[in-house]
């Protein structure tokens, strides 16, 4: 507890107040339908979520470590049971759970080159081999391409948030956390694009939640040790990285053939939800690494 | 002893394995696990995979484990002393003769454990099958209801495991798994064992997700035609004839007094009226406690309710291509609020307003909300309590007889007459209705026609409504019928 709450705990308090907002506003709105709908929901992922990367940050990676595993887990298993998969792929399924603690394993001990050198071997080179193990390879190419998408958003993306456990990035993850949220309510407040609907609110939602991001990181940066000119340039990669997310997992919900109450409550619900923020951590972790170290 | 030995390793296999790994592994989802009755009964669903007999029984609290039993091919479960001691032991099974000798009754010992007030767990397909096909329900499910009358049968329908762990497969693969449960119902002993069977494989399918949609362009959603007015039986007839002739051109359903499905195929009406859903009872409480019923009985109230929220439903799965309403919550609320409570202060904006805060898509400001509380009370609760959304129609029915028609059948009713069922009172209404039906034109492009049952035929008015409704559509104009 004291390791949870020693130090600097003013990026953890900003967490903390981000989740109220989005908890207050998805309470008050609760009730009004349509994009609203979601927001409890995400709001109550956003806890998870934030918990996890606050034991990243803060506590033991034997504590941390398989709550991340665990959720990796569960959003995959979660993308696996609604996209459609041919009964032969249960092999590759499996393979792609069990790269979780292979992936993880790296990021554990420190190496993050190993990390960098493990994901393309271990994801996009061994996985499809379990694909083609068999006679048949009709439906080969589609089964590929889903089952890579979900092992892309839930476990290479999301095992980026590893690499950042430890002391020298300390909390990098706490402000990760207040620069996808800052990014994704207004979003989410505005509604998403689509195709034969106005753009203009979408928009505005999109340009009102990059100037709150980029305001977030500039003024939040220092405390996570990074300078401020760099942080809010982190929170404007976030959240440009946010939309594309959205846009993206949008688009695949809408091919998987979820219908609009699946993908915003029912077995669908996890990817819009995750999608967004997963998208952003890569681009997070490769700017704060490589670019403003 | 024995049976505790047997109780104690139940409750290990169950704590230690089958509920966490069903709750983290797998993550079993339940739909209506309330439904399960707290006393005995009969849950029966379809079968893919060995996991299925986990997740039935994790539907019942931990509590009554004992006394739930899943019934277990004794030939398979039999086979071995491992097989045995899982599911007899660890599971709590009992074995059933899959092929019985002569003279012998493998029900007996299942009706033996009802009748001592415990549980079963039922597959009547017999086996687990091929994955994902529901294989024809035996028949031993019917003579097993028809021994025990008044047995309270729970279907439930399992998605997922076929996929987690079908048979053939030795390594199970963690997905999720979705477990509906059905609402408990007896059948009526006098049915044949066959005729029980069909209805419970009925039961259970029905509880069934809908497939996906087929590859390719999504289906549009339905065309709503609404017919509003004050002649309550002349729009039950238009809504009937509008929603036949629809028909012939895919599936159409009217909602009104009862559900109309007309397709090519034919059309069906069901004899029981459809206003018995479980919410008509709290939303007439809620208009009852907030005095919504000065213009609509409680109950009338509620099935406008119920009706949109049924065409939101088909609207929102594409079930139809057609939907057809004797009446609509959004313009007869609309129009009741002008006649009565709002006359003559609402400008054509201010309506407007009121028919979006009916449509939801605004909520009523709560600088409003007093004003609205008591002078159109059922606008507030639709809004506010977001009841339904009811969908803006493609095409307006308008059944406007003469006032002075109507109130003749009112008189000639001899039912008491109510404070706004006057000459005055109806042509104020008829102005409301037309006043609403005149926005809905002018800002949402819909299509009226008005509808005077003395003057005009019905099967006029149908071929009126549905060449809007194909021009609109844009869709395939030629009935299978009629082409062949």
């Amino acid at each position: 507890m004291a390791q949870l709450f020693g130090g600097d705990t003013r990026l953890v308090w900003a967490l903390a107040g981000a989740l109220t907002v989005i908890s207050v506003v998805a309470f008050l709105t609760r009730r009004r339908g349509g994009r609203f709908r979601a927001l409890p929901g995400w709001a109550g992922l956003w806890w998870v979520m934030a918990t996890v990367l606050v034991l990243l940050s803060r506590s033991s990676r034997w504590i941390a470590f398989p709550l991340l595993a665990f959720m990796m887990f569960a959003s995959l298993r979660a993308y696996f049971s609604v996209a459609p998969v041919r009964p032969r792929d249960r092999y590759a399924i499996l393979v792609s759970y069990v790269a979780i603690p292979l992936i993880l394993w790296p990021a554990f001990i420190g190496a993050v080159n190993l990390f960098q050198a493990v994901v393309p071997v271990v994801l996009f080179l061994i996985v499809p081999v379990f694909l083609v193990y068999g006679t048949s390879e009709r439906g080969l190419l589609g089964s590929m391409g889903r089952m890579l998408l979900g092992v892309i958003f839930f476990v290479f993306c999301i095992g980026h948030l590893a690499l950042f456990a430890g002391s020298s990035h300390h909390g990098l993850l706490e402000l990760f956390g207040v620069l996808v949220l800052a990014s994704e309510l207004p979003q989410r407040l505005a509604g998403r694009p689509h195709p034969g609907t106005p753009w203009l609110r979408p928009l505005a939602g999109i340009i009102i939640g990059m100037f709150l991001a980029t305001g977030l990181g500039y003024m939040l940066a220092p405390l996570a040790g990074m300078p401020d000119n760099d942080g809010a340039r982190a929170g404007f990669l976030v959240s440009v990285a946010v939309t594309l997310g959205a846009l993206v997992s949008e688009a695949v919900a809408t091919d998987l053939k979820l219908t609009s109450s699946a993908a915003v409550i029912g077995r669908g619900a996890t990817m819009t939800r995750m999608v967004p923020a997963v998208y952003a951590a890569p681009v997070f972790f490769h700017y704060v690494t490589n670019f403003a170290p | 002893m024995k049976n505790f030995l047997r109780t104690v390793a139940l409750y290990l296999f169950h704590l230690g394995f089958v509920r966490p790994v069903l709750t983290w592994i797998v993550g079993v989802r339940y739909r209506r696990r309330s439904l399960v009755p707290d006393g005995p009964c009969l849950v029966v669903s379809n079968h893919n995979s060995h996991l299925d007999a986990g997740v039935l029984m994790s539907l019942f609290p931990l509590r009554r484990l004992t006394r739930v039993h899943p019934v277990a091919a004794a030939d398979y479960f039999g086979s071995t002393l491992f097989k045995q001691a899982l599911a007899m032991w660890m599971m709590n099974g009992i074995p059933i003769q899959r092929r019985p000798t002569p003279g012998q009754d493998p029900l007996q010992p299942l009706v033996d454990k009802l009748n001592q007030g415990h549980s079963l767990v039922f597959f009547p397909e017999g086996s687990r099958g091929e994955a994902g096909v529901v294989a024809r329900f035996r028949p031993g499910i019917g003579k097993l209801v028809r021994q025990l009358p008044g047995l309270l049968v729970v279907p439930v329908y399992l998605a997922g495991p076929e996929k987690i762990w079908p048979r053939g497969q030795t390594v199970p693969v963690p997905l999720n798994i979705d477990a509906i449960v059905g609402k408990p119902r007896t059948y009526n002993p006098e049915d044949g064992a066959r005729e029980i069977a069909e209805q419970v494989q009925h039961d259970v399918l029905s509880l069934a997700p809908p497939p996906p949609p087929p590859p390719g362009e999504a289906a549009q959603p339905p065309q709503h035609v609404a017919v509003c007015g004050l002649d309550g039986k002349s729009r039950a007839e238009a809504m009937r004839a509008i929603a036949t002739r629809l028909g012939r051109h895919g599936t159409a359903l009217g909602l009104g007094a009862t559900l109309i499905e007309a397709s090519p195929e034919g059309v069906h009406e069901t004899s029981a009226p459809i206003a018995h859903m479980p919410y008509r009872a709290w939303t007439a409480m809620l208009a009852r406690l907030i005095g919504a019923n000065k213009r609509f009985s409680g109950p009338k109230f509620s099935e406008k309710i119920e009706i949109a929220r049924l065409s939101e439903i088909i609207g929102e799965r594409r079930s139809a291509r057609f939907v057809v309403t004797d009446g609509s919550a959004l313009v007869d609320l609309s129009a009741w609020a002008v006649a009565e409570s709002y006359r003559g202060v609402f400008d054509d904006r201010e309506l407007n307003r009121v028919v979006e805060y009916l449509a939801g898509k605004q909520k009523i400001p709560w600088g409003k909300w007093w004003s609205f509380i008591r002078r159109a009370p059922e606008i507030w609760l639709v809004n506010e309590w977001s009841l339904v959304r009811p969908a803006i129609p493609a095409v307006l029915v308008l059944v406007l007889p003469p006032v002075g028609g109507v109130m003749s059948a009112l008189r000639s009713g001899g039912e008491s007459l109510e404070a706004h069922q006057n000459e005055e009172g109806l042509e104020r209404l008829q102005q409301a209705y037309r006043r609403i039906a005149e926005l809905l034109r002018r800002r949402h492009r819909v299509v009226i026609t008005e509808f005077n049952p003395l003057e005009q035929g019905i099967e006029a008015l149908a071929e009126t409504v549905e060449a809007e409704l194909l021009r609109q559509g844009d869709r395939p104009e030629v009935c299978p019928r009629e082409k062949r």
